[in-house]
């Protein structure tokens, strides 16, 4: 550079630069997902995840441990996996006051009623968060927690259902 | 440094973008989380590296958020359970828990919250709580969740002092210089203002817009992937910004700044504060839409987001935009076409398709964009007076300094009489004014010109007529009701003398701008053939 550019003006102009691009509204080919999304989604039951939040989920590691500590700190209730022994598919569960239970529907076998039931709380949950062992969270929001229990129909081919089914999944109520 | 590398490079600098931009776009209960001027002084504490100060008040702010939580060290809910970021609401949520705080470390007062330690207090302002909680989303965003959970846990379970509090916000800062060391690479840009430089010959002073055009035509065609130069716009910015930075330079070297400039001096460090202050410099003439499209003062639309957008490249380019007239005009008007060639090569549309956006040109001539720009103008001026009428049915002693600032030689002496004004002309031959005593009675007063004269009743006048034509949000809201309101009118009022004083200069300079083709219709049809011709060289061919 000679000398009627001051030294300067380069470190000026990466700031300047910089500063530009990290303002542009332009297209971008990275899927960030902000904080404030994942927060809304492991709080509010009438969050609709983006596709791209729920491709973080599956894909991204750091993504899920985010979510686990913020659904840890928050939980009403957890449900951990079943013993390593276990096997075969999970109908009930029960842990710090609840109980969730797979009823299958007398009217239509494709159908399936998962009940949830406080034996000694008085919270109410929202929300029904499933982990698999290295795989995708499920979430269900619970609409009508009503006298401690809730009833929810669902189909048997629901992810959330073949989940609760796995023995090797943690549940987490809020 | 190779192409190939500086792919890379740019690949982590637009992850950082694309985190920026997403909390840019973040919203909560249907409205921005994060007002534009947030982001903006977000961006400027990353690029210039000014975030330790915000970093360590954010830990304080920790300290506040964790003591407060309705559930236990619940920090999380000062942040993201108290609405959008804007001051008004953290005042509001910090009052609301501090109802059942039984805790003996914090105290409110109408600023802010004061934090006493063992070791010594620290209070943060609500005013600054909207930038903290964006640089919280920054950093929970950029560096994940649990890696910044672990530095406030591990300072709100131990003992907590100043001391303590500022060892997180140290390692805090040193996650946020390792990421941005990654990720605010140099070459790429280091690379675009060497090549600004070699073009002009180390002249920035001969920098002007036909130069400006001959590097497009030149670089936009060039097979160097490292930089970009393909559009007009990035052109016209990258060369606005190297004029801006060397003569930023100059002054600090004028302002014998160098005691202050960072110590490596050879190598061209500068101080972060520095750099801020630069930035804010540079970005003086820009600033106004940021705060009118900003709490308080978004609370009226005085302008839309099309007007906005009309204004960004002019007020963008500051006191360069009458250096280059005809380029910011070339940028405004094709722009869009070739944003939409960008787009039609994106969704990989062949050449047939990429020549028919060539033929169908640009939407407006230079006529018309100045024309939009006169319009513009008559809006904003309107606004102005409709902000004077808002603010004279608010009672505000505002309504004087508004009045003032429309018409600075309007004779107050009418008034006098009746408010008792000091009328003895200062060396400026200006009557002093006690602004608060002429409120209490103004709005009786100045709608009569047998009470204050024909110049401020007609004034008044004007005023109302304006405020009724306009139908925009918080023109038709009650605003002796609303102390925000009347501050965004008057706010609002003072940035829309910025620019509408940058607009009047501009369409000024236009007028006396010596064109080469002669006049603005040949040389639009001049500068028409010209970008067509190299849009069908960049995109269109092959």
């Amino acid at each position: 550079m000679t000398d009627t550019i001051p030294k300067h003006a380069e470190t000026i102009f990466h700031m300047l630069d910089h500063f530009d691009s990290l303002m542009q509204k332009t297209d971008t080919s990275h899927n960030i997902i902000g904080f404030s999304e994942l927060y809304a989604y492991a709080t509010q039951g009438d969050h609709v995840p983006t596709p791209a939040l729920k491709e973080a989920l599956s894909s991204s590691l750091k993504m899920r441990r985010d979510l686990k500590r913020l659904l840890n700190k928050q939980s009403i209730a957890t449900m951990m996996r079943a013993a390593a022994a276990s096997s075969g598919q999970i109908e009930r569960r029960e842990g710090d006051g609840f109980v969730i239970t797979l009823r299958p529907s007398q009217a239509d076998k494709n159908q399936i009623y998962l009940l949830i039931h406080s034996e000694d709380r008085d919270d109410s949950p929202s929300l029904l968060f499933v982990e698999e062992e290295n795989g995708p969270f499920h979430r269900l929001v619970i609409e009508d927690f009503y006298d401690g229990e809730a009833q929810i129909l669902l189909s048997v081919q629901d992810d959330i259902v073949k989940a609760l089914r796995k023995p090797k999944v943690d549940v987490i109520l809020r | 440094m190779g192409s190939e590398e500086l792919l890379l490079e740019s690949g982590k600098s637009s992850e950082l973008s694309a985190v920026l931009h997403t909390i840019s776009e973040s919203e909560i209960n249907g409205e921005p989380k994060f007002p534009p001027n947030v982001c903006r002084e977000l961006g400027k504490m990353v690029v210039c590296r000014t975030y330790a100060t915000p970093i360590m008040e954010l830990c304080h702010l920790i300290v506040c958020a964790h003591d407060l939580s309705p559930q236990k060290g619940r920090y999380e809910f000062l942040f993201w359970d108290s609405g959008a970021a804007h001051s008004t609401n953290f005042r509001q949520y910090c009052h609301c828990a501090l109802q059942s705080y039984d805790g003996g470390r914090l105290t409110i007062d109408t600023n802010g919250l004061q934090i006493q330690y063992s070791d010594g207090g620290f209070a943060i302002q609500f005013s600054r709580m909207p930038v903290l909680s964006a640089m919280m989303e920054f950093l929970l965003t950029a560096l994940g969740y649990c890696d910044i959970d672990d530095i406030f846990q591990t300072m709100l379970v131990g003992d907590l002092s100043r001391k303590s509090v500022s060892e997180a916000a140290n390692a805090l800062s040193r996650l946020v210089y390792a990421y941005l060391r990654e990720h605010l690479p140099t070459a790429q840009s280091q690379r675009k203002f060497r090549k600004i430089l070699a073009f002009c010959a180390d002249d920035v002073d001969a920098i002007d817009d036909p130069m400006i055009l001959e590097f497009w035509q030149e670089a936009s065609v060039d097979e160097d992937k490292g930089v970009d130069f393909k559009t007009f716009d990035s052109v016209l910015s990258t060369f606005i910004r190297a004029i801006q930075a060397v003569e930023s330079a100059r002054s600090l070297m004028a302002l014998n700044y160098a005691c202050t400039i960072g110590s490596n001096r050879e190598a061209g460090e500068i101080d972060p504060d520095i750099l801020s202050e630069t930035l804010d410099s540079v970005s003086e003439t820009i600033s106004p839409l940021m705060q009118l499209s900003s709490p308080p003062v978004d609370q009226v639309k005085f302008l839309n987001k099309q007007e906005t957008s009309h204004l960004e490249n002019l007020l963008g380019a500051g006191e360069l935009a009458l250096r280059l007239p005809l380029s910011i005009l070339r940028a405004n008007i094709f722009t869009k076409t070739q944003a939409r060639l960008t787009q039609a090569l994106r969704k990989q549309q062949g050449s047939l398709q990429l020549k028919e956006i060539i033929a169908q040109g640009p939407e407006e001539t230079y006529q018309d964009r100045q024309i939009t720009y006169q319009n513009l103008s008559h809006h904003i001026e309107r606004s102005i007076y409709a902000s004077l009428h808002a603010l004279a049915l608010a009672r505000s002693h505002e309504t004087i300094s508004v009045m003032l600032k429309l018409d600075p030689r309007i004779d107050f002496s009418p008034l006098s009489e009746h408010l008792g004004l000091d009328t003895t002309p200062d060396q400026d031959n200006v009557v002093q004014l006690h602004s608060r005593r002429i409120a209490d009675h103004f709005i009786e007063l100045v709608q009569k010109s047998e009470n204050v004269g024909q110049d401020i009743a007609q004034l008044m006048q004007n005023a109302q007529k304006a405020y009724s034509g306009l139908s925009r949000k918080g023109f038709k809201d009650d605003v002796s009701q609303s102390p925000d309101l009347v501050q965004a009118f008057s706010l609002g009022a003072a940035l829309l003398l910025d620019v509408a004083r940058d607009i009047e200069a501009f369409l000024e300079r236009l007028d006396q701008t010596n064109l080469s083709e002669g006049n603005w219709q040949k040389q639009f049809s001049h500068d028409l053939a010209v970008f067509c011709g190299q849009f069908d060289k960049i995109y269109a061919r092959g």
